[in-house]
C-alpha cells in the first residue's frame, strides 16, 4: 500500500476527466491572457532586461492571474460554499451572535507586537514634535475594537485576554510621551447602552451615531485644549429615511453575491444631509451648502483611516468643533499611512499649511501591526 | 514557480503539455529540457545556471568515467566530482552560518573594508546534487550505463515534476523511459488523477492548517493543549505538504510516461522508528542506505560499529535538511538515538516487543515530539513548545488558539487524520464500493477527481500561491 492509488481508470474515464480539466484550464487561459497583457507586458517594456532577469514579468504575471475574474468567480464560489455549508467566513471574519460579524484582524497575534508598540510610540511622539515645531498641534483619537465596545454580541467568539488593557496601555503610553489622546469608549459605550448598537452589524466602522459621540469627544478635548471655532461658522444635519445595507464585511467574507435570504440580516442605516451656515457681517445667516461659498481657510486637518471617512465622523467633527475640516483620511489608513501623506502635502511639497490643528484618527487593532513601509519613511524623515 | 499556483496550472502546464503532444517523441527530451530550466528560472532566470551546472558536469564525468578503465584516474575523477558536488551543496547551505556564527566573532571584514552579502541558498540544490551523486556513482559502480545524449540527461536531471522538491530520482528508475515511453490518454488521465490527490493533499490539507501551525509555534508561553495541537498539526502539513508534491511529481510523470518511484508509505501508521523511516521520504531514505549507510558497512560488524554509522546517517539527515540552526541536525540526533534505542533493545517489526497500540502511540507521540525541534525557528522556541507540552504554561487551549480556530480547521484535521491513516479505512471503504453498481463506481471515480480539481482551483484562487515546505531544503 503506497501513498498513490494504482492505476484504475478506464479509456473512458480518463478521457472524461481530461476533458473536464482542459475545460477548466481554458476558461482561465482566457483571462489570462488579458491579464498579461494588462500588467506583465508593460512591466517588461518598462524594466528591460533587467527585470527580466530578476524575474519581475513572472511575478507581475502571478499576480495578475490571481485578479482576473475567473480567478475571482472561483474564490467567491468557493467562500459561499464555505458559508452555506460550514457557518464559515474566511480567514478575516468571524460571526460572535447570530447577525453579528467581526474583523478577526482586532486580535491577530503578532509575535513582534511589543517592537511594532514601542516603534509606534516613538514615532507617534516624533510627528507629534515635528508638527509642533510648525505650529500646528496634534489630537490623537483611537478607535476602539469593535469587539471591545459591542462585547456583549461577541457570544461564543474569543477575545484574548492579552487585549484587555490594550487600549489603557496605549492612552498611557501617549501621555507619557506627552500626546495629548482621546478616550472614545465612554461616548462609544454610551451610545451602545442608549441605542443597542455603536457599530454596525455587520460593517467594520461605527454607525453614524457612534460617529457623532466620537467626535463630540474630540471637539470638547480641541477645545480644552485651546481650540477656537471659526467665528459665525456652524454646520448643520438632518437625518433622512432609513435603508438596508450590507457592511464590508460581508464584502470581505465574499458572500455578497448570495441572495439576501441567505446572508445575515442587513444594517439599518439613515441618510444624513449636512448644511453649513455662514454668519456674515451685519449679522445676516447665509445658508450655504456644504461645499458652496465657505469663508476662510478649514482650520482642522483630520488625518486617519476609513473610520473618518465613515458614518459622517469627518462632517459631525466639523458639527461639533464649529470648524471646516480637511478630510486627509485613507482607507485602509492603519496608524499612520495618512499622516504620513499629510507630512508630504503640507511640508515636503511646500505648500503653506493651511491648518493649525490636527486631528490623528486611528484605530486600536494597528497599534501592534509591524510598521508599514509609509510609516518607517515617515519616521526616517523625521529623524533627520 | 510552485506546482500549486494559477501561473503553473493554468499557463505553463496546459501550455508544456500542448507542446509536448504536439512534438515529434524525438524532440520531447528537449521539450521536458527547455521547459524545466524556464521552470526553474521563473523567478529569477539569473540563477538557472545552478541547475545547468551540474548538468554540465555529471554529464561530462559519466562520459569521461565510462571511458577510462577501472583504476586510480576513474577513482579520482569520481572522488574529484563528489568533492566538488557536496562541497557546492556545503558551500550554499553553510556558509552563511560559517561566517556569522564561527568567523564573525572574531574577525570582522567590515573592519577591513570587506562587506558580507548572505549567500541565497538557490531552491532545490539539496535534491539536485543527490540526485548528481547517484548518477556518477551508479556509472562508477557500473549499475547504469553512461547517458551519452546530453539532452536525454540534462532532461533527466531537469525534470521539473520531480527537481525541486523529489522525490529523488536515480537514473536507473527511467533509463528506458528517457529514450522510449508511451504518452496516451490513459496514462495522461490517470497521471492527472494522481496529479489532482497531490494538489488537494497541499493545497486543501497542508495550507490550510498552515496558520494553527505558525499561530503554535509563535506563542511565548504555549499550554499543552497548544504545544501538542501544533506537533500534531505540523506533522500532518508536512506530511500533506510533502507527500503531495511528491504525489504531484508521480502524477506529472505518469503523464508523461515515466514511472517515478513512490516517497511515502502512510508514515504515520508505523509502529516503530525504524518503519517510520521506511515509509517516510523513502528515496531520501535509500539514497542515504545505498551511498552511505552501507559503504560505512551498514548493518555488519559490531553493535557498536552499526550504532555509530546510524547515528551518522541521521545526523547528516539532519545537517542536509540546513544548518541556519542547529535544530535539524539536533533532529536527526534525536532519530538517530531513538534508532539505536531500538535496535539495543532487539525490538524490530517481525518481533515487536510491544502490543502494536502502545507500539503506534509511543511511535507517533515520538515523531510528532521531533517535529517540534524540526519546525521550531530556534532552540529557544523548540524549548518553549517541550515545557509547553508538559503543562508548565498550563494545559488547555490559549485565547489566541481558540480565537483563530475556525470550524474548517476541525474539518481538515479529521480528514488529515484520516487520511493519513488510510491503511487503516481502506478495507471498510472497499466494502462501500463494492455495494455500488459498476456504472456508479465510474462515474464516482471521474467525478471525485474533477471535484477535488475544481475545490482546490478555487482555493488558491482565493488565497494565492504558497510555496511547498521543502522547497527551503
Amino acid at each position: 500500500m503506497t501513498t498513490v492509488p494504482a492505476a484504475r481508470l478506464s479509456l473512458r474515464q480518463a478521457a472524461a476527466l481530461l476533458w473536464v480539466t482542459l475545460a477548466l484550464m481554458f476558461a482561465f487561459v482566457v483571462g489570462h491572457v488579458v491579464a498579461w497583457s494588462q500588467d506583465g507586458f508593460a512591466q517588461t517594456r518598462s524594466n528591460g532586461w533587467k527585470g527580466f532577469w530578476q524575474g519581475e514579468p513572472m511575478q507581475a504575471l502571478a499576480r495578475d492571474l490571481r485578479e482576473t475574474p475567473v480567478a475571482a468567480w472561483f474564490g467567491q464560489r468557493l467562500r459561499e460554499s464555505g458559508w452555506l455549508v460550514l457557518g464559515d467566513l474566511g480567514p478575516r471574519v468571524r460571526q460572535g451572535c447570530p447577525g453579528w460579524l467581526f474583523l478577526a484582524d482586532e486580535w491577530q497575534y503578532n509575535p513582534n507586537a511589543d517592537e511594532a508598540w514601542r516603534e509606534r510610540v516613538a514615532l507617534a511622539q516624533r510627528v507629534v514634535a515635528a508638527w509642533e515645531r510648525r505650529g500646528v498641534r496634534v489630537v490623537m483619537a483611537v478607535v476602539p475594537d469593535k469587539t471591545r465596545i459591542e462585547d456583549a454580541q461577541r457570544c461564543g467568539l474569543v477575545r484574548p485576554d492579552r487585549l484587555a488593557l490594550r487600549y489603557d496601555r496605549w492612552l498611557d503610553a501617549m501621555r507619557v510621551a506627552g500626546v495629548s489622546v482621546v478616550d472614545l469608549r465612554p461616548a462609544l459605550l454610551g451610545v451602545q447602552r442608549e441605542l443597542g448598537a455603536a457599530f454596525d452589524r455587520t460593517d467594520t466602522h461605527w454607525r453614524w451615531q457612534g460617529a457623532r459621540a466620537s467626535a463630540v469627544a474630540v471637539a470638547e478635548v480641541l477645545r480644552s485644549q485651546g481650540f477656537a471655532p471659526s467665528d459665525g461658522w456652524r454646520m448643520s444635519y438632518s437625518v433622512g429615511t432609513a435603508a438596508p445595507r450590507w457592511g464590508d464585511l460581508v464584502r470581505l467574507a465574499g458572500i455578497d453575491a448570495l441572495p439576501p435570504r441567505w446572508l445575515p440580516p442587513p444594517d439599518t442605516v439613515e441618510s444624513l444631509r449636512f448644511d453649513v451656515k455662514v454668519e456674515v457681517q451685519g449679522g445676516a445667516v447665509k445658508d450655504d451648502a456644504l461645499f458652496g461659498d465657505a469663508p476662510a481657510a478649514p482650520m482642522i486637518g483630520l488625518v486617519g483611516t476609513s473610520f473618518s471617512r465613515n458614518a459622517h465622523f469627518a462632517d459631525f467633527l466639523a458639527w461639533a468643533a464649529h470648524a471646516e475640516v480637511a478630510n486627509l483620511a485613507r482607507d485602509g489608513g492603519g496608524f499612520a499611512q495618512s499622516m504620513h501623506d499629510a507630512w508630504q502635502l503640507w511640508v515636503n511639497d511646500n505648500t503653506d499649511t493651511p491648518v493649525r490643528w490636527i486631528v490623528w484618527e486611528t484605530t486600536e487593532r494597528a497599534l501592534e501591526e509591524a510598521l508599514t513601509d509609509a510609516e518607517r519613511s515617515l519616521a526616517s524623515r523625521l529623524a533627520h | 514557480m510552485v506546482f500549486a499556483s494559477l501561473e503553473f496550472l493554468t499557463v505553463f502546464f496546459p501550455l508544456f503539455l500542448l507542446v509536448y503532444a504536439v512534438s515529434a517523441p524525438r524532440w520531447r527530451n528537449a521539450v521536458i529540457l527547455l521547459f524545466s530550466w524556464a521552470f526553474y528560472g521563473w523567478w529569477s532566470p539569473q540563477h538557472v545556471w545552478v541547475l545547468m551546472g551540474p548538468s554540465v558536469l555529471c554529464w561530462l564525468v559519466g562520459l569521461g568515467l565510462g571511458y577510462l578503465p577501472d583504476g586510480r584516474r576513474r577513482k579520482g575523477l569520481l572522488i574529484a566530482t563528489l568533492i566538488v558536488l557536496v562541497g557546492a551543496l556545503a558551500f550554499f547551505k553553510y556558509i552563511n552560518l560559517i561566517v556569522e556564527s564561527l568567523i564573525a566573532p572574531w574577525w570582522s571584514p567590515v573592519d577591513r573594508g570587506w562587506t558580507w552579502e548572505r549567500v541565497i541558498l538557490p531552491i532545490g540544490i539539496s535534491f539536485i546534487v543527490l540526485q548528481s551523486i547517484s548518477y556518477v556513482v551508479d556509472v562508477y559502480r557500473r549499475d547504469v550505463p553512461v547517458e551519452r545524449d546530453f539532452v536525454a540527461y540534462a532532461a533527466y536531471q531537469a525534470m521539473f515534476s520531480q527537481l525541486i522538491a523529489g522525490p529523488i530520482v536515480r537514473y536507473s528508475h527511467v533509463e528506458k523511459e528517457l529514450h522510449r515511453r508511451p504518452f496516451d490518454v490513459v496514462h495522461v488521465g490517470e497521471g492527472l488523477r494522481i496529479f489532482i490527490i497531490g494538489l488537494a493533499m497541499k493545497v486543501v490539507v497542508a495550507d490550510t492548517l498552515a496558520p494553527v501551525v505558525d499561530l503554535c509555534f509563535s506563542l511565548p508561553r504555549p499550554s499543552a493543549a497548544d504545544a501538542w495541537l501544533g506537533a500534531l498539526t505540523y506533522g500532518l502539513q508536512l506530511f500533506f505538504d510533502f507527500a503531495g508534491y511528491s504525489v504531484m511529481a508521480v502524477g506529472m510523470g505518469q503523464m508523461l510516461g515515466f514511472k517515478f518511484p513512490q516517497n511515502f508509505d502512510f508514515p504515520y501508521v508505523a509502529r516503530s522508528i525504524q518503519e517510520f523511516w521506511r515509509r517516510w521520504h523513502m528515496t531520501l531514505g535509500s539514497w542515504l542506505r545505498d551511498y552511505l549507510y552501507i559503504p560505512l558497512g551498514g548493518g555488519r560488524g559490531s553493535a557498536v560499529r552499526v550504532s555509530l554509522n546510524l547515528m551518522l546517517v541521521m545526523m547528516i539527515s539532519g545537517l542536509w535538511h540546513g544548518a541556519d540552526s542547529v535544530n535539524f541536525f539536533l533532529w536527526g540526533v534525536m532519530h538517530g538515538v531513538a534508532m539505536v534505542i531500538q535496535r539495543a533493545l532487539g525490538a524490530s517489526d517481525s518481533s515487536p516487543r510491544l502490543p502494536a497500540p502502545l507500539a503506534w502511540s509511543l511511535t507517533i507521540a515520538f515523531v510528532l515530539t521531533a517535529w517540534i525541534i524540526f519546525r521550531a525557528p530556534d532552540l529557544a522556541s523548540a524549548w518553549r513548545m517541550y515545557q509547553g507540552q508538559w503543562g508548565v504554561n498550563g494545559w488547555t487551549l490559549s485565547d489566541d488558539v481558540l480565537a483563530l480556530w475556525r470550524p474548517v480547521h476541525g474539518l481538515t484535521l479529521v480528514i488529515a487524520a484520516v487520511a493519513a491513516t488510510w491503511p487503516w479505512w481502506v478495507a471498510r471503504v472497499r466494502r462501500l464500493r463494492g455495494l455500488a453498481s459498476a456504472r456508479v463506481i465510474g462515474v464516482w471515480d471521474v467525478l471525485w477527481p474533477a471535484g477535488l480539481l475544481v475545490l482546490s482551483v478555487g482555493l488558491l484562487a482565493s488565497r494565492g500561491a504558497t510555496p511547498f515546505l521543502y522547497f527551503q531544503f
